[in-house]
């Protein structure tokens, strides 16, 4: 598996830089809506990846755990950018209902929801957008494919997709 | 403390199902039929139930984003202006909250009640007039004195009053929607039952239960459950050590029904606590549970009852038949 991890991490994660370096700063940009955040978003994944090294232990696919750490790291300035809306309760919160029955509940979820925001600008233009529309503008899907230009099935397979990665990386930081 | 488990996760063939529902729900095209198959659906085992609850719980997360009309970045926190999603969609509602009602959420930001408790604690507080409030866990109050009224606003939760009299300065006890005149006694009133139903039970003397349906003096021994649109629900005699077992940290079910334990367990239970599907809410309990232990009266409620407790994460347990 041309994938696997090297023998010298730190040889690794050097090599990494130099190939991944300018995908990894897109990728960041992207999640966290900015060139100058990406490179900080990747500065703080190499930490995480240089801290990590020094633990030990294998990493299976290093090219795809450079990228969720990076994802990881996008979540945390994007905590950081938004820290006053993750603390802040706003009486609309009151009829959410869903939110949780006291205030580690509601950060709680809050976080969630930053999480959810970052995944989201992940996903590919069509595909976002077709989620965004529904769910967060309330358009029914046969709007949406006239808007787009594109099936109602077509609509309905985009925000599945949106949900099923929204779900997959929710659970896979759940799982750290 | 004995429990069941079940994995974090339902598998992810069923949790696709329920996104696939999800999604077809909210197309703005389907009605009551898909909604009553979906909740058939996930109704077949917990692991649907689980795996219905993670798409959900997702669905209603996002509805705080926006995203920037003109760079198309999405970002956290809703924008405060434009029709509402719900109006458009009508789409499923989030999560059902057993018990604890949406006051909680104000709490830290202003000074919401005179008097609160938080999960798990109780509080005895002497009132102006040397009257007692006793607060259950989550509960709290609004005290107004004045030369010809002693008023409390029960805002969320239950208490126990005990009054002293004084003819010149009536007491009561305002909630929502419904109005309790003492009449130098000592009561209950209970704010944290399911369907935002209220319920007063006196130990000593008599009050008057005044709301816009009904008016009814209730007596020593007595309770009295009035539902949320005013009218007398209930009605039936409670001893006083039921009425008050609570705060000595017991709670005593006599042919209670299970939604309602669950809802006073809630108080003392961190996370929600959701029983699925009407069979299941309606179980009738008979037992002497410790509020202090919530999980393990949960467990002790399920060895007594055709019922199943699956943790499903730090802040979700599901009840459902065994």
């Amino acid at each position: 598996m041309k994938d696997t991890m090297p023998a010298d991490f730190d040889t690794w994660l050097v090599d990494l830089f130099k190939r991944q370096h300018q995908e990894l700063v897109r990728f960041a940009a992207r999640l966290v809506g900015g060139r100058d955040g990406g490179e900080e978003v990747v500065q703080n994944a190499y930490l995480r990846l240089a801290h990590r090294s020094r633990q030990g232990g294998a990493i299976e696919h290093p090219k795809a755990y450079a990228f969720s750490v990076a994802r990881r790291a996008a979540f945390d300035f994007t905590a950081e950018r938004n820290r006053e809306w993750l603390h802040r309760v706003d009486f609309e919160d009151a009829d959410v209902g869903a939110a949780g029955t006291d205030p580690t509940q509601l950060l709680d979820r809050r976080q969630r929801i930053l999480r959810l925001a970052v995944v989201l600008n992940e996903l590919p233009g069509a595909c976002q957008k077709a989620f965004i529309l529904n769910k967060i503008e309330g358009h029914p899907h046969r709007e949406i494919a006239r808007r787009l230009g594109i099936s109602v099935s077509m609509v309905e397979k985009h925000i599945m997709r949106a949900m099923i990665h929204c779900r997959d990386t929710m659970r896979d930081d759940d799982a750290l | 403390m004995p429990e069941t488990r079940q994995p974090r996760y339902a598998p992810r063939e069923l949790s696709d199902e329920a996104i696939a529902w999800i999604v077809r729900l909210n197309s703005g095209d389907s009605g009551e039929e898909e909604r009553g198959a979906f909740t058939q659906w996930r109704g077949q085992s917990g692991a649907h139930e689980q795996a219905a609850r993670e798409a959900e719980a997702l669905w209603d997360d996002a509805s705080d984003l926006h995203c920037n009309p003109r760079s198309g970045f999405i970002q956290p926190g809703r924008k405060r202006s434009g029709p509402s999603r719900r109006a458009v969609l009508g789409g499923l509602t989030g999560l059902a909250c057993a018990g604890a009602g949406a006051w909680t959420f104000a709490r830290t930001r202003a000074p919401l009640g005179d008097h609160m408790t938080g999960l798990g604690e109780t509080r005895s507080i002497e009132l102006a007039d040397g009257s007692r409030a006793t607060l259950n866990a989550m509960t709290a109050i609004d005290v107004d004195y004045a030369v010809d009224h002693r008023r409390v606003s029960l805002l969320g939760g239950q208490a126990y009053f005990e009054v002293g009299a004084d003819l010149s300065r009536p007491f009561s006890v305002r909630t929502g929607h419904i109005e309790v005149q003492a009449l130098g006694t000592a009561f209950d009133v209970d704010m944290s039952l399911p369907d935002r139903d209220i319920a007063v039970a006196v130990t000593e003397h008599q009050v008057r239960v005044t709301s816009d349906r009904a008016s009814l003096l209730l007596s020593e021994g007595e309770r009295a459950v009035i539902a949320r649109d005013g009218s007398l629900k209930s009605r039936e005699p409670q001893a006083a050590a039921t009425t008050t077992a609570w705060r000595t940290g017991r709670y005593i079910a006599e042919e209670r029904r299970l939604d309602e334990v669950l809802a006073a367990l809630s108080a003392y239970h961190p996370g929600w606590i959701v029983a699925n599907g009407e069979a299941v809410k309606a179980l009738r309990v008979n037992a002497v549970l410790d509020l202090r232990q919530p999980a393990a009266s949960l467990e002790a409620l399920a060895v007594g009852l055709p019922i199943q407790v699956l943790r499903a994460s730090k802040y979700l347990t599901i009840i459902t038949s065994a």
